[in-house]
């Protein structure tokens, strides 16, 4: 599928408002399912966009980056999957979710040199600062925002003029086994996420649930829209169950003990 | 747009007056709920974007403080400057979407207090970041990404578009209340997040049975292994996947595989290399026929 200029620019901007975006203004951070489907509607292939977008959703839960630390970056490698997904039009998207896989892993290192380039913004701004220029001191900010919008669009504009001949290229010396094997592992990836997500929640305490939802889906064929509505139900009992007795709790301590136990 | 993220009625150094102290040594406070919204749209535009090693989160703070300082200390040119030096060098870091209730409660305590206040808030701002930010990458990050992530990305895999939506409407609401948190900050001071982190562990317990009954299901639904791999007795043969596998438990290929993952990560592996280890172990298993 060829791509025209419309296309081109309107993919390119969207790549570096998302980069930005996410260290930003966060209208839609780690929505990597959004942006993908966005992409497969300008390249006229919403379906395409919306599978890869999901599998790469389901990968990076749990990698958002906290507390300053890098992070692969899943929505670009979601975009960049897309569109090669797109322009090859072929219905298995597993080389494009390899390629952009390996285009995340490659971003956490650029998000290292943006961290460095921002000390050099720090030193920029504090020297405006210093020297009472303050609307230039405001200014100097944007140069940050500047950068992740071309970190985020240059590579776009480049996977897009080469991105059909390269993976042309590729898939014509590719053995059937590795292939094959790509389209195994696209599969298999969406456990990182779910694997990294556990190790920020209390799954030695309320281990119960994951079992519950388990079953709910194995057994009972359940959506994930209705076993989220039950898990609600029990989060909101919990919920109300628990702040009874601590507001009792409470209460007594403020009483100083003038409450007896029945 | 000016008023919203420049006070309308912003005045240069040699159009405000120079505050004056009370008898106590405190001054009149001057913000007003209108100038505080206007630091949270403006922490809202930086976010963590100048995130620097040196001072980490710092200089979006002091960005998002601008306006709020020029008004604080008028036509006092030089107690704005060292004021706007300490925002630009007191080193902060807490998950920017909430940071305003702390950043909102320190500039209480500078619009009464100006420079002399300036400690105290430096050290209500350190102080309280491990806090707030604890809070804050819960419920901003984790429960959302879990919760809303996970039905927006499987949904997306089945062709369907309406988690998507329903997860951009619901962070609509979060960006909402983001843009007047200064303002509540402000209002409640330092009491708001010491007495935020007592009660919301329980709500945070809460929203965990929901986030892992989500994720036990997508364990099952959106993980996808099988083998095609069949014991030969004669004339009959018995596929492993739906005689052996899914006759224990269904998709237990795919339960082992997250629980193992599961312990890699806490193991301390990095993530690429999980990663690349499922690659790995994928083609050779696609050579070999035992995985399809």
């Amino acid at each position: 599928m060829e791509v025209n200029v419309f296309q081109f620019i309107l993919i390119v901007f969207l790549a570096g408002f998302r980069a930005m975006d996410q260290y930003s203004t966060q209208l839609f951070p780690f929505q990597h399912a959004l942006m993908c489907w966005l992409v497969g509607i300008v390249l006229g292939d919403p379906n395409t966009g919306l599978i890869v977008g999901g599998t790469i959703q389901l990968m990076s839960m749990g990698a958002a980056g906290l507390g300053g630390s890098s992070a692969p970056d899943y929505g670009m490698a979601g975009m960049v999957a897309t569109v090669l997904a797109c322009i090859t039009g072929s219905s298995d998207v597993s080389v494009g979710l390899a390629v952009g896989v390996a285009v995340a892993m490659l971003y956490v290192q650029l998000d290292v040199i943006f961290k460095i380039y921002n000390s050099w913004v720090f030193s920029v701004i504090r020297k405006h600062a210093i020297a009472g220029e303050y609307n230039k001191m405001l200014r100097s900010f944007f140069l940050s925002h500047i950068y992740l919008f071309l970190q985020g669009a240059l590579p776009m504009a480049i996977v897009l003029a080469f991105g059909q001949a390269a993976i042309d290229s590729v898939l014509a010396i590719m053995p059937a086994w590795f292939t094959g094997g790509l389209t195994i592992a696209a599969g298999i990836l969406p456990v990182t996420g779910f694997a990294m997500l556990l190790t920020f929640m209390p799954v030695n305490k309320f281990y119960a649930f994951l079992i519950a939802g388990y079953v709910l889906a194995a057994y009972l064929n359940l959506g994930v829209l209705p076993i989220a509505l039950l898990g609600a139900v029990v989060a909101i009992e919990y919920f109300r169950l628990k702040s009874d007795k601590s507001f009792i709790a409470a209460d007594v301590v403020q009483n100083g003990g003038e409450l007896e136990d029945e | 747009m000016s008023n919203f993220f420049k006070p309308a009625d912003f005045k240069d150094f040699d159009e405000a007056p120079v505050p004056q102290p009370l008898p106590d040594g405190s001054y009149e406070p001057v913000l007003t709920k209108d100038d505080l919204k206007i630091c949270s749209r403006r922490m809202w535009l930086m976010d963590t974007v100048s995130y620097a090693y040196a001072t980490q989160n710092a200089p979006c703070a002091a960005f998002a403080a601008y306006y709020a300082l020029r008004k604080i200390y008028g036509g006092d040119k030089e107690a704005f400057h060292t004021a706007m030096l300490n925002q630009l060098d007191c080193v902060f870091n807490a998950t920017p979407p909430v940071s305003g209730l702390l950043l909102g409660a320190g500039l209480a305590i500078e619009d009464k207090g100006h420079l002399a206040g300036m400690e105290a808030e430096n050290d209500l701002k350190v102080g309280l970041m491990g806090p707030l930010s604890g809070i804050g990458d819960v419920f901003i990050w984790i429960l959302p990404m879990t919760i809303l992530g996970s039905i927006a990305g499987y949904m997306a895999m089945e062709g369907n578009p309406v988690g998507i939506l329903l997860w951009m409407a619901l962070w609509m609401a979060i960006l909402a209340w983001r843009w007047q948190n200064y303002a509540q900050g402000y209002a409640a001071g330092a009491q708001l997040i010491t007495g935020l982190a007592d009660r919301i562990s329980i709500l945070t317990d809460a929203a965990s049975i929901l986030g892992l009954t989500v994720v036990g299901s997508l364990i099952f639904s959106a993980v996808k292994i099988s083998t095609p791999l069949a014991f030969h007795f004669g004339e009959i043969s018995l596929g492993v996947q739906e005689g052996v596998l899914d006759a224990i438990f269904p998709n237990l290929l795919g339960v082992i595989t997250a629980f193992v993952v599961y312990r890699l990560i806490k193991k301390g592996v990095k993530l690429n290399w999980i990663i690349l280890g499922i690659i790995v172990v994928s083609c050779i298993c696609s050579a070999f026929g035992i995985l399809a």
